[in-house]
């Protein structure tokens, strides 16, 4: 079997276990059963393995960290929101919930690279830098922060409303109260801002080292930047007195920019990032 | 009493996070629609690009005011903060984070008014003379410093030699490395040797420089029935394709003593087919050098001929001589006195974040908490 073959395998191992995770997390929370939730955080627990292995693989075989192309971008991202949210919710079991959210996109994810082509092209030196390995980890910690907030946020909203009807599920009532989850929410979202940031900050030195510019309001650059800007802006206004639901809508509405930045910028326009979806792109910056 | 008022009230205002919320809306806004605008325009292969939303003094001015919003609340904060008795390392935290945000925004609208670059092509064993100004200025930043610049009297003169170039090659012919071995000196001090691989910078009086293109030059000869002879070097364009597929060409070359138009096509090691038209680069190791040159008479192509090094072509009452090929390095040189002061405003704000999230939590969200528990 060659090395390909093994990362497919698996990777529709991993793609197996995130679907399962995903079923039992919304069975749990349609059939108000505990026990399934945790049959889901196993699964999710055991789809790293697989995933792990797999992106080992790809990395000893193309020499650097899985980043170029929708089969290596979608799998690493993949894997890393995994491993944050395994982190997360071995730490603060309270946010086991965010597992709703973040098990669909994961499953998604791993499931949109493994039908990728696997295609290895020839890269420009620019790539081989350890500054490669760093953006990748902060822009995926960053998707992991971004997602767990997000599903914390629905969270809230949903018990929000369970609470107001006067209706209840004992999976969102052993939550903890709205305040606490809306602070946890705070909390993480803070991270998911600073990881951006660090996202940014890591794009700024590698790209000065390369092309002598720090900044050159490429496409991706300009959205991660608005990205930033609108989680900024965000939590302004949480400090000026908004909070509970409507903070909760805004982190939504946030979320569905950066989620926008990260996957939906790369394919409307000619970017230097395109070799992170497309590894056969041809654009290139000065003496990329 | 009044202005004392008046000025209280510009401060608080100056100071607020309503005034941040405002800006910040703003310039999201701004660059959001310029992101959308930008999808018809951008052009990924080009270093500087026209028209954006940076460039217009509105958002230079936005930019401004969140500075000093930036500047005011940070320096109000380490008021309160030494004013206080019980002090919160997070709030130091915040502090560092938005003075780091202010530094990053002094830092980029430094680049943005003083940021220059050019590029400098050496061809191996040459030396050039630019004057420091020179390679600073403004007007040099969209073309090449080509020629040696006047020198005026006085002023510091940076010499660059190319003293070699070496080529390290793949088993399929490829090129797998470049080195250019530099020597710089601006006669203050001994000169500076520099071995340097692709892309890999080294800094020279506040000019941050690196190889970033390669290729090869050709000195072409023409010699007219009446015994004169006239030589030219040209560095040919170097078009890199994917795969690591290069070509060096130079089109419409004009030779002062030959009545046509000349257009060359370099190849390091040449396979001549058939026919002129169907010679192939085996690899980039000099190993068969090869120039195709096609000879225009103004009414359309009077001769296409693949010339090896030291062959000649005859044109009518006139020779071409293919003389000499060397290679050549571009140097980058960007001068940008903004860039340090952004990266130390990223680690001040890194820094202030890291502090902000791993210190305790706020007394007012602690206590908000503690309230609704």
């Amino acid at each position: 079997m060659t090395s390909i073959e093994t990362q497919l395998v698996l990777l529709w191992l991993a793609v197996s276990f995130c679907f399962l995770a995903t079923v039992c997390f919304f069975s749990a929370l349609s059939f108000k059963q505990e026990k399934l939730q945790n049959y889901g955080v196993t699964c999710a627990h055991i789809a790293i393995l697989p995933m792990a292995a797999a992106l080992v693989l790809r990395w000893i075989q193309t020499g650097h960290v899985p980043s170029i192309g929708a089969y290596e971008v979608y799998t690493i991202y993949a894997g890393g929101v995994l491993l944050f949210y395994s982190i997360i919710q071995y730490w603060k079991p309270k946010v086991t919930i965010a597992g709703t959210v973040v098990l669909p996109v994961a499953t998604l994810m791993t499931g949109i690279g493994v039908m990728s082509s696997t295609e290895l092209t020839e890269l420009p030196k620019t790539y081989f830098t350890y500054w490669l390995g760093i953006h990748m980890l902060f822009a995926t910690l960053a998707l992991g922060g971004v997602l767990v907030a997000a599903g914390l946020s629905i969270a809230y909203l949903v018990k929000g409303r369970q609470t107001a009807g006067g209706r209840g599920n004992p999976l969102l009532e052993k939550l903890p109260d709205l305040d606490r989850l809306d602070y946890l929410g705070h909390r993480i979202t803070l991270f998911a801002f600073l990881m951006i940031g660090i996202m940014i900050a890591s794009g700024a030195v590698w790209a000065y080292k390369s092309w002598g510019r720090y900044w050159g309001w490429d496409p991706i650059e300009t959205w991660s930047l608005i990205s930033w800007l609108v989680y900024g802006l965000y939590l302004h206004l949480r400090l000026t007195g908004i909070k509970g639901k409507l903070a909760s809508w805004l982190h939504i509405a946030v979320v569905v920019i950066v989620v926008f930045s990260f996957y939906g910028a790369p394919y409307l326009y000619p970017t230097i990032h395109d070799r992170f979806v497309n590894s056969d792109s041809i654009y290139l910056q000065g003496s990329d | 009493m009044a202005a004392k008022r008046y000025l209280v009230k510009i401060w608080t205002l100056a100071k607020s996070r309503v005034l941040a919320v405002v800006l910040i809306f703003m310039i999201s806004a701004a660059v959001t629609v310029d992101a959308f605008e930008l999808m018809g325009r951008w052009d990924p292969s080009g270093l500087s690009q026209t028209g954006n939303v940076y460039r217009y003094w509105w958002f230079k001015a936005l930019a401004a005011a969140l500075l000093v919003n930036l500047a005011v609340c940070t320096t109000d904060r380490i008021i309160r903060q030494f004013r206080l008795k019980g002090r919160v390392l997070s709030r130091w935290g915040s502090v560092l984070f938005h003075a780091g945000l202010a530094v990053i925004i002094v830092g980029t609208l430094v680049t943005g008014s003083y940021r220059t670059y050019c590029t400098i092509k050496l061809i191996e064993g040459d030396t050039k003379q630019i004057p420091y100004r020179a390679l600073i200025a403004e007007e040099q930043s969209t073309r090449g410093l080509e020629t040696d610049t006047g020198i005026r009297t006085g002023e510091p003169v940076i010499s660059f030699t190319l003293d070699k170039q070496e080529m390290i090659f793949n088993n399929s012919g490829g090129i797998k490395e470049i080195l250019s071995y530099l020597a710089i000196s601006d006669k203050t001090g001994p000169d500076r040797g520099y071995d340097l691989a692709e892309l890999e910078q080294f800094s020279y009086r506040g000019l941050y420089m690196f190889p970033n293109a390669y290729g090869y030059a050709v000195k072409i000869s023409a010699r007219s029935s009446a015994g004169k002879t006239e030589a030219i070097t040209v560095p040919l364009q170097t078009t890199e394709f994917s795969d690591d597929i290069r070509s060096y060409s130079e089109k419409n070359l004009r030779i002062a003593s030959l009545p046509y138009i000349v257009s060359v096509n370099f190849y390091p090691d040449i396979a001549v087919g058939g026919s002129a038209a169907s010679s192939v680069n085996r690899s980039y190791q000099l190993d068969n050098p090869g120039l195709f040159i096609t000879v225009d008479n103004n009414n359309g192509i009077s001769a296409q001929e693949v010339v090896p090094l030291g062959g000649t072509v005859q044109l009518g009452g006139y020779s071409l001589t293919f003389e000499q090929v060397k290679p050549w390095t571009e140097l980058l040189a960007v001068y940008d006195p903004g860039a340090n002061l952004v990266f130390a405003g990223i680690m001040m704000a890194i820094s202030g974040l890291s502090i902000t999230l791993l210190s305790r939590p706020f007394p007012a969200v602690r206590s908000s908490i503690k309230n609704t528990a």
